[in-house]
């Protein structure tokens, strides 16, 4: 078994919570404009786009706004509990769930961070993470390490992102079970593992989420005091695991790869960061262009990200269900209006404006409430 | 708990109608509307008191039900679930996947807001059959009686879920099981026969009153009463020919329902019959003397009602939710009776047995019911009740926006069964596909060659689900499904017939004739699919 310091685990407990707290909270500058059904998505957009649900998402539950606003306002929740320690397993149950829901409500606007977080996040729960300096744990006596079978899953995050962002050069990609190795040996050496991992992120990563999380995925394997190796057999099975899901596992086909895709998409959406901005025109009749007005859309990360997303998948088929959720945004507010929007992209490439699509004007959009069945449609000829 | 039945009875020396045991918080009608505090020293006082006395009397009467009858509820009601979830578990993938008539795309292009869906989460085949699965343990809890309250919560959030992924398959049962299953989330309806009931309690009183015995007891009043105040067409009213014509439906009746059409005159009689039990038979339910054998009778009543639609109409769970649920109205006098203390003996050695199958010394979690509870239950009901009047007129509406609440909750519900009158015409449907030999195959009909009759709806359908769908594929509420359903249809039938050119749908409506005299059919075209369509769906 693992021997782990519960100082460590709780700071890690401390830090995931603040770490999705801070998520969310942020989500005020983007998650109307991407996990909503008045946003750039709405539900039919994301199947059509999908050819399915991406997962199962507790953001597709309702597809009515304000009951995902309070599903957000449960994973603050959800997410305090988990920093203050409180009812630490059950609250990070819900908060996995939640924070995954949303990802998967939109899975176009996420980078390696935010899938890292939510393997983490997918791991809390079955981890002992109320050691120490938890409202749960009251007065009970202080634990200074414990041993845990689960813990053993704790260098795979770090295992598995190391890896995927490595695989274009085999040579290095062995450092992704540095941790691992690490486990086996006695606190300083392992420590010093630890660092040499962290080191090793830093340079892949770089500063943000990315090494934010990759500092505190290794932060419960430290050691605080001379640890108890663990038994040959238990460093066996978790080797053999440990190849299998790097190098067999499909996992490594796809998995993988799309990591690797979404890291580059990411740097390359972070160069765009000051020369994009996105444009919507609205004008009034069919035929013509007269520019009525302008409207800017704020970049945030997600935005940024989300954005890079369609950029690439332009042209494809995949696009249009965009358009469409991009229309409904603008179209709810005016109605009879048309809408061309496009990327300003001056400064990228040839420097010209390119328009992505035209849409047809459609006639009236009904209210919300309008669109509400009558009394009896579900019931209708009940026999 | 072995003798649970009769130690309860061998108790009820004094009069159970006014003996309770709960609190009295528990029944806010009751304790609030009726409480009896006025003091008077007059004699107009006094008779006030009396009356009002009097009064309590009679409403606790009328609304306590007997544990032992909801505790049968609650068996018929998870063997029903268990049931239900097979029949529909035969045409999974067809109604609940991205690979059958509704995927995902289109239920969430349609579906409206404001109803949620677990289902609806995923497409795939594995993960709707992951729920029906997880469907199927809470409905062997609650059949079980094991975490009573908790398994009802679960049975009925997924049963909600389910009937939401796609409605079109959906009858007048389903909406009566999911409001029924709703009410009795308030209900201690796992105190006897459970296996969290583990000690038989020597003083415990089967004699139920609370704000939520009256919400089940007002649901099945409104579904009888409201079947009856619909019914408004002259089939019912002046001609008496309802029944003649719902027994001549091909898509509900059964195979051998076709021999009551050689006794018109009965069937009108029974129109009537059925018109007056179900506009005078509920209101029994509340009348003031001889309550119990009069409920006693018109659960019998109700239960052979029940029985006949059965056996003449093929309308799904419909009957069976109708018996269940109006077993919990069995009063405590039945309990009594030779009959009743024969099933309440047979019950209790059943349960004694499995409890010392699983665990002797398991004691489930108690049945859980405050003040706010039942308020919010007392609230809800008020709504229901004013969603079942507001249904039934047009004076009485509800805005928009306070029919979220009837929608989030899944509590929408019309009782107009077979209303204003039933259908005065039998209606079939054809999928004519035309292969490149030219001929033509029914794929609705097993594939075989094309005929325009009537077909025998038992041997073509495979299972009631699918007849609802098709009504209501073909109807305007189903109108976005019809292109699915044709790529269902070719996907399902392009192996044995890999030639087939383009398929046309047709909705069949012929007139019932009272003469039995053959009208000629109305075909109504409904879609016509090319194969380069029918192959651009299926990619």
């Amino acid at each position: 078994m693992t021997v782990l310091c519960s100082k460590f685990v709780s700071i890690y407990r401390a830090g995931l919570g603040i770490t999705t707290l801070l998520f969310f909270l942020s989500s005020r500058w983007w998650f109307e404009l991407l996990c909503t059904e008045s946003g750039f998505l709405p539900a039919s957009s994301l199947v059509r786009s999908w050819h399915g649900t991406p997962g199962p998402s507790l953001f597709l539950l309702f597809r009515w706004d304000p009951m995902n606003q309070l599903l957000l306002f449960f994973a603050v929740v959800a997410s305090l509990c988990v920093f203050l320690g409180f009812t630490t397993r059950a609250s990070a149950t819900i908060l996995a769930a939640l924070y995954i829901s949303l990802l998967w409500r939109n899975p176009f606007a996420w980078g390696v961070g935010e899938w890292w977080l939510a393997l983490l996040l997918l791991l809390s729960p079955i981890l002992s993470l109320e050691g120490r300096w938890s409202l749960s744990q009251g007065g009970e006596e202080k634990v200074e390490r414990f041993w845990a079978w689960t813990a053993a899953a704790l260098p795979f995050p770090v295992m598995v992102m190391q890896f995927a962002l490595m695989e274009g050069s085999p040579s290095l990609a062995g450092l992704a079970l540095l941790p691992l190795v690490g486990l086996a040996l006695s606190r300083h050496w392992r420590n010093l593992l630890m660092v040499l991992s962290l080191v090793t992120m830093l340079g892949l990563f770089g500063w943000g989420l990315t090494w934010w999380l990759g500092f505190l995925s290794l932060l419960p394997l430290l050691a605080g005091q001379e640890v108890e190796r663990p038994h040959l057999p238990y460093l066996a099975g978790l080797g053999i695991l440990a190849v299998l899901s790097l190098t067999w596992l499909p996992f490594r086909v796809s998995g993988a790869t799309a990591l690797k895709k979404l890291a580059e998409r990411e740097q390359r959406a972070s160069l765009r960061e000051f020369s994009h901005r996105v444009v919507i025109n609205r004008w009034r009749g069919r035929d013509s262009v007269d520019t009525v007005e302008t409207q800017e859309i704020e970049t945030t990360r997600p935005v940024r990200l989300y954005l890079a997303s369609l950029l690439e998948l332009n042209g494809e088929s995949r696009l249009r269900p965009f358009a469409i959720g991009f229309e409904y945004t603008v179209i709810q507010d005016e109605q009879n209006e048309g809408v061309i929007y496009y990327f300003d992209q001056s400064g990228l490439d040839d420097g010209n404006r390119r328009r992505w699509a035209t849409m047809e004007v459609p006639s009236q959009q009904p209210e919300l409430w309008d669109r509400m069945p009558s009394m009896k449609r579900r019931s209708e000829k009940n026999i | 708990m072995a003798r649970q039945g009769e130690e309860g009875d061998a108790n009820d020396k004094t009069d159970p109608k006014y003996d309770f045991t709960l609190p009295r918080h528990d029944d806010l009608f009751g304790a609030v509307l009726l409480n009896p505090t006025f003091k008077g020293t007059s004699s107009k006082g006094e008779e006030n008191l009396r009356m009002r006395r009097a009064l309590q009397a009679w409403y606790r009467n009328i609304v306590s039900l007997d544990l032992r009858s909801l505790a049968l509820v609650r068996i018929c009601y998870g063997v029903l679930l268990l049931c239900d979830l097979l029949v529909r578990s035969s045409s999974l993938a067809a109604h609940y996947t991205d690979a059958g008539v509704y995927p995902l795309a289109e239920y969430f292009r349609i579906g409206h807001s404001f109803v949620f869906s677990f289902h609806a989460l995923g497409g795939s085949a594995g993960f709707v059959c992951f729920l029906f699965l997880l469907h199927a343990m809470a409905a062997v809890c609650l059949l079980l009686g094991y975490r009573t309250q908790l398994a009802t919560v679960v049975c009925w959030v997924l049963l909600a879920s389910l009937h939401n992924r796609n409605y079109l398959v959906l009858n007048g049962g389903d909406t009566w099981l999911r409001s029924m299953l709703f009410w009795a989330i308030f209900l201690p309806w796992g105190r006897c026969w459970s296996l969290d009931a583990r000690r038989a309690d020597s003083d415990q009183k089967f004699g139920h009153c609370s704000t939520s015995t009256l919400a089940f007891l007002i649901q099945v009043f409104l579904v009888y009463w409201l079947a009856g105040v619909f019914k408004t067409g002259a089939a019912w009213w002046s001609e008496g020919t309802a029944i003649f014509y719902s027994v001549s439906l091909t898509e509900w009746n059964a195979y051998w329902a076709y021999y009551l059409l050689y006794f018109p005159k009965a069937l009108q009689v029974l129109t009537f019959v059925t018109l007056f039990y179900e506009l005078v038979m509920p209101l029994l339910l509340f009348f003031p003397w001889k309550q119990e054998q009069i409920r006693t009778f018109f659960v019998f009543l109700t239960v052979s009602f029940h029985f006949g639609l059965f056996v003449a109409l093929e309308i799904g769970i419909f009957p069976f939710v109708g018996i269940a649920t109006v077993i919990g109205l069995l009063p405590g006098w039945f309990w009594k009776t030779r009959a009743g203390k024969r099933v309440s003996r047979f019950m209790n050695s059943l349960f004694a047995k499995l409890r010392l199958m699983v665990d002797r010394e398991f004691e489930g979690p108690a049945f859980r019911s405050t003040p706010l509870v039942q308020t919010v239950v007392a609230l809800l009901l008020g709504y229901i009740v004013y969603w079942n009047v507001a249904t039934g007129t047009d004076r009485i509406t509800i805005a928009p926006r306070a029919r979220v609440l009837g929608y989030l909750l899944n509590m929408d519900q019309y009782w107009g069964l077979f209303a204003p009158e039933p259908p005065r015409g039998q209606t079939w449907f054809v999928a004519a596909a035309t292969l490149s030999g030219g001929g033509q195959v029914d794929l609705l009909r097993d594939g075989r060659p094309l005929v325009w009759g009537p077909p025998d709806s038992s041997k073509v359908y495979k299972s009631q689900r699918w007849k609802r769908f098709l009504v209501g594929w073909s109807s305007d509420n189903g109108i976005f499904t019809r292109k699915p359903f044709a790529h269902y249809l070719y996907r399902r039938w392009k192996v044995r017939y890999p030639d087939i050119q383009s398929v046309r749908f047709y909705r069949v409506y012929r007139l019932t004739n009272l003469n039995f005299e053959d009208e000629p059919p109305y075909k109504d075209h409904l879609l016509t699919m090319s194969r380069r369509e029918l192959e651009e769906g299926i990619r």
